[in-house]
């Protein structure tokens, strides 16, 4: 094949003069050959023929080796890369089995409804050539109602979502009697997606299944998918609680990929700031577009989404009035679900040509094959770096990922050590299954569906659970078992998702339009759409008139505007109890329950493009409490990092404190292998519960997820990190990218040389 | 057996009137039945009767017994009568069979909701069993339990082995059987005698006959028409239209009351049947003098040009004709 075209557009793009002088690192990651396995001497003549009509003569080796597992019933996970034909692992044994024996059933669960919908055309048109005497029906909160029932009663395999299996199928198992009945191969996709909270919920969810199943006689075996993580296997056992195995080596080729580093010019070199990833990945975006690559951008927040989307139109407008042909468009939650499928749709016929995207789009909904990915700040794990970058890049021919680094720590730190990111090995998925609340939650939801029977573990001894369930009389023992005794239906008002289970609904009213535009969650709805907030949807600008949180309304008008608003969060803490504490040389700790109560009480409104502050507004909304699990870094008198800060003043040590929270909380998550946003922290100069300097570290989930104690674990590398980044920092007092805060710019007493300085010293001492 | 005709068709005597007291709404399979009432009539001829026999659970370990018993009273030349049961009481009773291991037969069910909201949803402002008990049978309770309640006191009494209000439990079950029985009863007149009926949405009714038994649809239809009931008088007149039987058909059409709609009527009647297009003028203009819809006003002036034009046209062709004499 001729040398692709695209290895020059990428080429002239690298060497722009406008572009050149950020590229950090070009990584190329070569193409590799395919490796393969003939098809398994007994395939169905069926799928054999189905295969044939899509040219599939021969499997990769991994689809081989899945194969090979489930046919000896066992539950094996399949870890490979975006566009490894991953599918085909499971779809081949799973419809054998669907042919060999008419009773058996399967049940697909993907994290979300866009995926389900994706997979059921996927295996309706591509997968089986749609002639194979298999039903397959897809069963979420967007099944109509009269197809729910043939579902239930004809469907073979099943495509769902934790969420329904949770709140819709379990709940009402003697409807789906015949489908538990015949449950042969339970099938999770995206498993590294159930990690952490989510993760913990899912574990559980999938407790109750198994449960169901047993009680209709059967046991199903489970294949799980994965994009690469540090801990597959051992993460699909913590799921499924059974001896899973890996299938890791991939049998896929490869095309060749770009992995490009940009870090964005320096506006002021003295301070270390640099220009906005906003504004430096939508440069990237247009002159890609422009020369006609398909192009993805990821960006952190649904606020930035919509920022960075409406840039690059307007660019794209500004520049080309005649040729407004490239179509951008923004992809987020809070779009309304037609929304959603209609840019899927459009990515994939390729009448839109670029999408700016949260990583809502991280995950596998095909939208076809796109030559360019832009991840505009560190999307927080490894994995979804990876998963981002994945989704530039077709079968074959040169794609290309850029990494456009914020000022931020963490991405200045990947961007000075190219080779701590490529060596990384990637993150390893964490769920606690034990959570005491998660935990709880689902004993409720387990009874509901069938009384516990005395001695029956549920994962653990549920004995104390149903016993302190008991108490409330949720649950009463009769005859030897619980029974569940409330009126209630548990696994209504109990969300997988987050802790919050209700939504905002946002409604348009402008001259009286009254339409729903989108949904947000409530604690995200507090921070991002209180009143007089510039909501952006879409690339329109509307301003909150209203936001009842007592009816889940938010009222808003479309109005334009030259800024955009952003929520000033306060936080709180108290400490509930102690649990462990401990003290090095360096500083003292301890792990306790803590109560966080944040509270939005003032934002401000910034110019686009600038960013500049042209103004504040007040918030008058009730604070959001939560009880979660905490580490406290203490630093008494009699330690070293103490003994550093009593030197100072209180205000210094405030500016060194914080220093330092910004570093460990923008570090951490590398090591916890968590999301940035999974953990909080807040620093006390001198705190209130211990009466010493105090950093708090803390679980962003209510009941915690187990991230406060591995921190606790972790602490000594983190601090070692965290002060390899401040000493390399080329800025003289402090910047975004160490220390957080600029303490030069005359606004405080305080010298910023001096409280870098501080910060590393304390960091030496903690360590 | 969902149709309104053939529930009100059976034999009262072949009824099994069932009503469950639950432990919630949902249905889920943590939602058990904890009382059922079943009522039958039985036969004696001037001393016909009405018997409620009512399964209550007293524990949740006798839930097997409980259903075994349910079971056993669904003798093979019953229908289940119930009200919203079809939705409701089966398939949570089908629920707790399959929890209990036990086959839930496929039994003949009729649910009088359908019916009763057939015949009363415009008589009353709502069908649910409580309202038509109360203004169409015009009976009342003393001291009724309310429903919401009623679960937590069956938890109270299978945890203690008692509960005060537990007695009243069992009478608003034993009510809401009589009441089942008392509406089905109502069905199955009104249904039998539809011309007579009192009370209900004879157009309903008669509409329902008609498709059955033209004659009594229209009887029906046409005294609700009398009693001023304007539905049933366009239901005649589309009934009359279509069999093309003029005399009545005009007959109902000038004794609607005048609006858009009937003087629309009244001038394609006249302009296509009668071949009197300066009546079917006059009746357009009259029709805009009600017509307040603007997409309606222009569907009329567009008609009132043409009976212009074709009137203008007539009174020409007699014009011409006059002149020689």
């Amino acid at each position: 094949m001729n040398p692709d075209p695209a290895i020059r557009v990428f080429e002239r793009i690298l060497a722009d003069p406008d572009i050149a002088p950020c590229v950090a690192r070009v990584e190329r990651l070569p193409e590799a050959p395919g490796s393969f396995a003939p098809l398994p001497p007994d395939l169905d003549g069926r799928l054999a023929g189905a295969l044939a009509r899509r040219g599939i003569e021969r499997l990769y080796t991994h689809q081989r080796a899945s194969w090979d597992l489930a046919r000896a019933g066992r539950n094996f996970v399949v870890v490979t890369p975006t566009a490894s034909g991953k599918t085909l692992c499971y779809n081949l044994p799973v419809v054998q089995a669907l042919l060999e024996d008419p009773s058996a059933r399967a049940l697909y669960l993907f994290p979300t409804k866009a995926l389900s919908q994706d997979q059921q055309a996927e295996l309706n048109e591509v997968a089986l050539g749609g002639d194979l005497p298999v039903k397959i029906a897809t069963y979420d909160g967007d099944t109509p109602s009269s197809v729910r029932v043939s579902a239930r009663d004809t469907g073979r395999i099943v495509i769902t979502n934790p969420d329904m299996l949770h709140s819709g199928v379990l709940p009402n198992h003697a409807k789906w009697s015949r489908f538990f009945s015949g449950l042969r191969y339970v099938v999770v996709d995206e498993m590294h997606g159930y990690r952490g909270i989510f993760g913990s919920h899912v574990a559980n969810v999938i407790r109750r299944l198994k449960r169901i199943a047993a009680f209709y006689g059967s046991k199903p075996s489970f294949i799980l998918c994965s994009a690469t993580i540090g801990n597959p296997g051992a993460l699909a056992e913590l799921l499924v609680e059974e001896p899973v195995e890996t299938v890791t080596e991939n049998g896929a080729p490869r095309a060749e990929k770009l992995v490009v580093f940009y870090n964005p010019p320096l506006v002021d070199p003295v301070q270390g700031i640099r220009k906005s990833t906003a504004t430096e990945s939508q440069k990237l975006a247009v002159k890609l577009l422009r020369a006609g690559v398909k192009t993805i951008l990821f960006a952190r927040s649904r606020l930035r989404v919509e920022l960075i989307a409406g840039y690059i139109n307007q660019e794209l407008r500004n520049l080309y009035t005649d040729n407004s042909g490239i179509v951008v468009e923004p992809y987020r939650s809070g779009l309304l679900p037609t929304e959603r499928r209609a840019i899927e749709r459009g990515l994939r016929d390729g009448t839109v040509h670029g999408v700016v995207s949260t990583n809502a789009l991280e995950l596998g909904i095909d939208i076809g094959g796109l030559d360019a990915a832009i991840i505009a700040g560190f999307p927080g794990s490894f994995a979804s770096f990876w998963q981002q970058s994945g989704r530039a890049g077709r079968r074959s021919g040169l794609s290309a990922a850029f990494f456009v680094a914020s000022s931020s720590p963490l991405d200045q730190y990947i961007v000075a050590h190219p080779e701590y990111f490529f060596g990384a090995s990637p993150e390893s998925g964490r769920v606690d299954p034990a959570n005491p609340y998660v935990y709880m939650d689902h004993v409720k939801c387990a009874a509901f569906e069938l009384p516990f029977g005395e001695g029956e573990p549920f994962g653990q001894d549920v004995g104390e659970a149903l016993a302190y369930l008991a108490e409330d009389g949720i649950v009463r023992k009769a005859g030897g078992r619980w029974h569940w005794s409330s009126s209630g239906y548990p696994s209504e008002e109990i969300s997988l998702r987050s802790a919050a289970s209700d939504n905002v609904v946002i409604v348009d009213a402008t001259e009286g339009r009254n339409r729903v535009i989108g949904e947000m969650d409530r604690p995200s709805a507090k921070e991002l759409v209180y009143d007089d907030a510039v909501y952006i949807h879409r690339g329109r600008q509307y301003v909150v008139l209203k936001l009842d949180l007592e009816n889940r309304l938010c009222k808003v008008e479309e109005r334009e505007v030259n800024y955009y608003t952003d929520a000033v969060v306060k936080t709180d803490i108290k400490v509930l109890s102690e649990d462990a504490r401990g003290e090095s040389a360096g500083h003292g700790w301890v792990l306790s329950d803590i109560l966080v109560r944040s509270e939005a009480e003032r934002f401000k409104k910034l110019r686009f493009h600038t960013h500049e502050n042209v103004g504040y507004g007040d918030i008058h909304l009730p604070p959001e409490e939560m009880q979660t699990r905490g580490l406290a870094v203490l630093f008494p008198p009699e330690t070293s990092a103490g003994t550093e800060l009593e030197k100072r003043d209180i205000a210094f040590r405030a500016a060194v404190l914080s220093g330092m929270s910004h570093l460990i909380r923008r570090i951490a998550p590398a090591f916890l292998m968590c999301d940035p946003r999974d953990i909080g922290a807040a620093e006390r100069a001198r705190d209130d519960h211990f009466g010493v300097p105090a950093l708090y570290l803390y679980d962003q989930y209510p009941g915690g997820t187990g991230l406060a104690e591995a921190l606790r674990e972790l602490l000594p590398k983190v601090f070692r990190a965290a002060l390899e980044t401040v000493e390399l920092c080329p800025c003289g007092g402090g910047c975004p990218s160490c220390i957080g805060v600029d303490f030069s710019d005359g606004r405080t007493a305080l010298d910023g040389r001096e409280v870098k300085t501080g910060v590393e010293r304390l960091l030496a001492a903690s360590a | 057996m969902a149709t309104t005709p053939e529930s009100c068709r059976i034999p009262a005597g072949r009824l099994l009137f069932l009503d469950l007291e639950t432990t919630g709404l949902s249905g889920g399979a943590g939602t058990i039945a904890f009382l059922a009432g079943l009522g039958r009539v039985v036969p004696g001829g001037e001393a016909e009767g009405f018997e409620i026999r009512q399964y209550l659970l007293i524990d949740y370990p006798g839930e097997d017994a409980f259903l075994d018993a349910l079971l056993g009273a669904l003798v093979s030349e019953t229908v289940l009568a119930s009200y919203n049961g079809r939705s409701f009481d089966e398939p949570l009773l089908r629920t707790r069979c399959i929890l209990n291991r036990k086959h839930w037969p496929p039994h003949p069910h009729a649910d009088f909701l359908p019916a009763a909201r057939r015949l009363w949803r415009k008589r009353f402002p709502d069908c649910s069993l409580g309202t038509l008990e109360a203004l169409m049978l015009k009976r009342q309770r003393s001291l009724d339990v309310p429903g919401a309640r009623i679960p937590e006191i069956w938890f109270e009494y299978a945890k203690r082995g008692s509960h005060p209000l537990m007695e009243a439990v069992l009478e608003h079950n034993a009510a809401d059987v009589e009441s089942l029985a008392a509406i089905a009863a109502e069905c199955a007149r009104t249904y039998a005698n539809p011309v007579d009926a009192r009370d209900c949405d004879r157009t309903a009714l008669g509409t329902l006959w008609l498709k059955l038994q033209p004659d009594t649809g229209r009887a029906v239809l046409e005294r609700a028409f009398e009693e001023g009931e304007e539905r049933a008088g366009w239901m005649l007149l589309r009934h009359y239209r279509r069999n093309g039987v003029w005399a009545e058909y005009r007959r109902v059409l000038s004794a609607l009351s005048p609006g858009w709609d009937s003087w629309i009527e009244r001038a394609k009647d006249a302009e296509h049947r009668l071949g009197d297009p300066r009546a079917a003028l006059q009746a357009a203009r009259s029709a805009r003098v009600f017509a307040a819809d603007t997409e309606l006003r222009e569907h009329l002036e567009l008609r009132i040009r043409r009976l212009t034009r074709k009137t203008a046209a007539i009174r020409q062709r007699e014009d011409r004709t006059s002149r020689p004499r």
